[in-house]
């Protein structure tokens, strides 16, 4: 059925074809009239070192609507590819260490004045070694604590002596420098010096 | 009538003519209705070119108004025009050139230069008389036309063997540039007026509040498969 419509309309198509000859021939002269226009601003352009034809304010348009499109959709596409970093978590383990020996710091006891911190940077005033880094600022210590507030007293520096180590078996002789073994009976003496056994016979 | 129609009586002879007759009738019909098709169809598809021209202006709402949208439209369709017929022209130049300076050289200015060309066609008698048969008060060929010559080709027409052929071309060449340009004319005057058409046409206020059965169906299918997937996760 199409094909009949397409065929019929080309019959009356051919039976008007004089007509649109004529048409044609009118069309064509008017068609060079404008030739010969177009082509002479086209001709003065090209000497003018500029494109053959004029761009129409509407071409400037759209290649504008054009050319934003495309860098939203780079924008788009790249902030996409390359998501926000996330934040790793850190696990950071504290390690407390405690050493006894004279002038460690103990738990709960504030630091002398004066004393840096184990493991804290040198004091203000000290060179660095070469390769150290910056030496910081001086960490600002709490000043110690009046003993009669805190009710503590901080130990003095003292040499050790026989009695710190309490009683033993062996005894220091000061003029070899060696420990000497006490006989059974120094020994027990020392013990029981100031201990009140119970006589024979009393419970 | 009906006695005149009687009073006819075909010989053998009648009677093949008229045979012949109405075939080569009828395919005349079929070749003149297929070339007028071909005519329609390459106009169209001349003509559809012009919305490539002027689709990204409407598209992208540069352009909102029918009066605005014939004025680029006329704009794009003669830049368009002045670039396909260029070629056209520039023969046409060249074979203007070609004859002035010919014609000025060998001074033969009233030289007919197709009938200098058809020396290289088979040319026939058609004006004898023998071969022409009265039907019917209808003067129809009865046989072939006697050849007046072969082809053959003639060194004093050389300058004729390339102007008439350059002048063939240029017409054929300007001649469907120009049906083009009138083509995207039209489907351009066309565009101005659909592109921009309100129209009321197949739409009932009342449809919207129409119930959908299909709608409906398919939201309570939804719903089922929804269901039975909720019971089979308990």
């Amino acid at each position: 059925m199409k094909f009949l419509k397409n065929f019929s309309l080309g019959l009356l198509w051919a039976f008007l074809s004089p007509l649109l000859l004529a048409a044609l021939a009118i069309w064509s002269v008017y068609a060079l009239v404008v030739y010969f226009v177009e082509g002479s601003i086209c001709i003065v352009r090209f000497f003018k070192g500029k494109s053959f034809f004029p761009p129409l304010e509407e071409d400037v348009m759209v290649e504008k609507i054009k050319k934003k499109e495309l860098d939203d959709l780079i924008g788009a596409k790249e902030e996409a590819a390359a998501p926000a970093p996330q934040p790793q978590p850190q696990n950071v383990y504290v390690q407390t260490n405690y050493y006894v020996h004279p002038g460690a710091p103990i738990p709960g006891v504030p630091p002398m004045a004066g004393t840096p911190l184990p493991g804290a940077s040198p004091l203000p005033g000290s060179t660095p070694l070469p390769g150290a880094s910056p030496i910081p600022e001086a960490i600002p210590v709490a000043p110690a604590a009046p003993a009669i507030e805190t009710g503590i007293i901080p130990p003095e520096e003292t040499e050790p002596s026989p009695a710190d180590f309490g009683t033993s078996s062996f005894d220091y002789d000061p003029e070899t420098g060696r420990l000497v073994q006490k006989t059974e009976d120094e020994g027990i003496d020392e013990l029981l010096e100031g201990v009140e056994l119970p006589k024979e016979g009393e419970e | 009538m009906i006695d005149v129609l009687a009073g006819i009586t075909l010989n053998e002879n009648d009677r093949r003519l008229l045979i012949i007759f109405v075939i080569v009738l009828v395919v005349l019909f079929v070749l003149v209705g297929l070339i007028g098709m071909g005519i329609r169809l390459l106009f169209q598809s001349q003509g559809r070119r012009i919305d490539n021209e002027i689709h990204d202006a409407v598209v992208y709402r540069v352009i909102g108004d029918p009066k605005h949208l014939s004025k680029y439209g006329v704009k794009k369709n003669a830049q368009l025009f002045v670039r396909q017929v260029s070629p056209a022209i520039l023969i046409g130049v060249v074979l203007l050139v070609f004859y002035l300076i010919y014609s000025a050289i060998a001074e033969d200015w009233a030289a007919n230069h197709f009938e200098r060309f058809s020396t290289v066609f088979y040319v026939y008698d058609w004006g004898d008389e023998s071969i022409y048969v009265t039907l019917w008060g209808m003067r129809i060929i009865n046989e072939a036309p006697p050849l007046v010559h072969a082809p053959y080709f003639n060194g004093a027409y050389w300058a004729s063997y390339i102007i008439v052929p350059l002048f063939v071309i240029f017409v054929v060449y300007y001649a469907v540039a120009s049906m083009a340009y009138l083509a995207r004319a039209v489907y351009l005057r066309r565009r101005c007026k659909s592109v921009y058409e309100k129209t009321l046409e197949g739409y009932n206020f009342h449809d919207a509040l129409k119930f959908d059965k299909e709608k409906a169906l398919a939201s309570e299918e939804a719903k089922a498969k929804l269901g039975a997937g909720e019971s089979t996760k308990g």
